[in-house]
């Protein structure tokens, strides 16, 4: 039977910022040249955070807008767990895509959109894969994709942080906040987890609506790999 | 008596005792998963699934039975049988032949019926997909419906019971009192009476 989503990534990332234009805020900008340091691309000035450029001389070389990171799709997970007549099941979602400008010192700057493919929630049991998509859950037909959307990336300590932001699915729009941890060697790994209450979202609808046979709780996990 | 003439054929025998095995099965657990309390939600719901399963089984091997029977002769009644006798056997057997199709496409339409109807599909044994029937999509109140259909399946139930008891009487008496052959014409060869 059903369950929901989540969605919510995050990735960052260190090094000096290549040219990724923030407000175009595409993935597509693998194109951007791998520059190791900083570099001349056109970046405004006007961007620079005023709390970034308050921080002294090193606050220079993150004048720049965050960078943007390709998501590696092959080893990025989006998964959730939810139960049935009380009992656990795993499921996750094979199609999303992340859009993820991130600089864990510019923050401020920093965004993160999910946008999460339905359909392709699979959970290993026929009836459940079944009622997914239908109109009482998913109801993709209607409604094809579910969407985070960051407003706000915190830092929670040494290489944690939070993404706050709306989460839609359905019809219904929520602010959840996802704290995931963070760490970047040659390749950026966030992992993080959610617990999502799916009747905030209409997940389940008539009979299902109550916890009576499908739980309202959902943890949703996300772990994403991305380079810059 | 002489094994093969005076016998249902083989085929008739393996049918009748493979539908009651699965029929008795289908009230025992029938009962037993109805009043399952939702505690147990798990264990119902598997249960449920089972008997869906097990249902449609009794009606194909049904469909089996009555076409094997339309076509081969059953052994006749003891001609000692008083007329009233006979009529009621045959009656009893037209009975079961009515209760066997009914009560699996009564459940057939509580399934398709219900509310639940959208988000669980029919998988017989977990793995054949069974369609829900088509009518029920613009129905106003599914839920009253179905419990219609759930009421008439549990009284079908209860006359299957009935029916069961009184064939199973009429068997034993056949073979202790009047001691006649009736009860061998279906039992496996080593059951029968030398």
């Amino acid at each position: 039977m059903r369950m929901i989503l989540l969605a919510a990534a995050a990735v960052a990332l260190a090094a000096c910022g290549s040219k990724a234009d923030v407000a175009e805020a595409t993935p597509a900008d693998a194109s951007a040249p791998e520059t190791d340091e900083t570099e001349v691309s056109p970046a405004p000035p006007s961007a620079a955070p005023a709390a970034a450029a308050a921080d002294s001389a090193a606050a220079q070389k993150w004048d720049l807008p965050p960078p943007a990171w390709n998501v590696d799709t092959t080893k990025s997970r989006l998964t959730f767990t939810g139960t049935q007549t009380g009992k656990e099941f795993a499921g996750s979602f094979s199609k999303f895509a992340a859009t993820i400008i991130f600089d864990p010192n510019n923050l401020p700057d920093s965004s993160i959109e999910v946008v999460v493919d339905m359909a392709s929630a699979k959970t290993g049991d026929r009836q459940r894969d079944d009622a997914l998509p239908s109109k009482d859950w998913f109801a993709v037909a209607q409604f094809p994709t579910a969407t985070f959307t960051s407003s706000e990336i915190v830092e929670k300590g040494a290489n944690a942080y939070e993404a706050k932001g709306i989460l839609k699915i359905r019809d219904a729009a929520k602010d959840v906040a996802a704290p995931f941890t963070l760490t970047i060697t040659d390749r950026a790994v966030a992992d993080g987890t959610a617990t999502l209450v799916r009747s905030d979202f209409g997940v389940g609808q008539g009979e299902f609506a109550t916890g009576e046979w499908v739980g309202l709780d959902v943890k949703v996990s996300f772990h994403i790999e991305a380079r810059r | 008596m002489k094994a093969g003439v005076d016998r249902y054929s083989s085929v008739a025998i393996a049918l009748h005792w493979l539908i009651a095995l699965m029929v008795i099965g289908q009230i025992a657990g029938g009962l037993y998963m109805h009043n399952l309390p939702k505690e147990q939600a798990e264990l119902k719901f598997q249960l449920y699934q089972l008997h869906k399963s097990f249902g449609v089984t009794v009606l194909f091997l049904t469909m089996l039975r009555l076409g094997w029977r339309l076509s081969h002769k059953a052994p006749p009644l003891p001609a000692a049988m008083p007329a009233w006798e006979k009529a009621a056997a045959r009656g009893a057997h037209v009975g079961f032949y009515v209760l066997l199709v009914a009560l699996p496409l009564v459940g057939w339409l509580i399934v398709s019926s219900s509310p639940y109807a959208d988000s669980v599909q029919t998988y017989l044994f977990g793995v054949i997909h069974w369609p829900h029937l088509p009518f029920f999509d613009g129905v106003e109140d599914r839920k009253a419906l179905s419990h219609d259909f759930a009421e008439i399946h549990e009284y079908l139930a209860f006359a299957m019971i009935g029916l069961i008891g009184l064939h199973v009487a009429a068997a034993l008496k056949h073979h202790f009192i009047n001691k006649d052959t009736v009860l061998a014409h279906m039992l496996p060869a080593a059951g029968r009476r030398a």
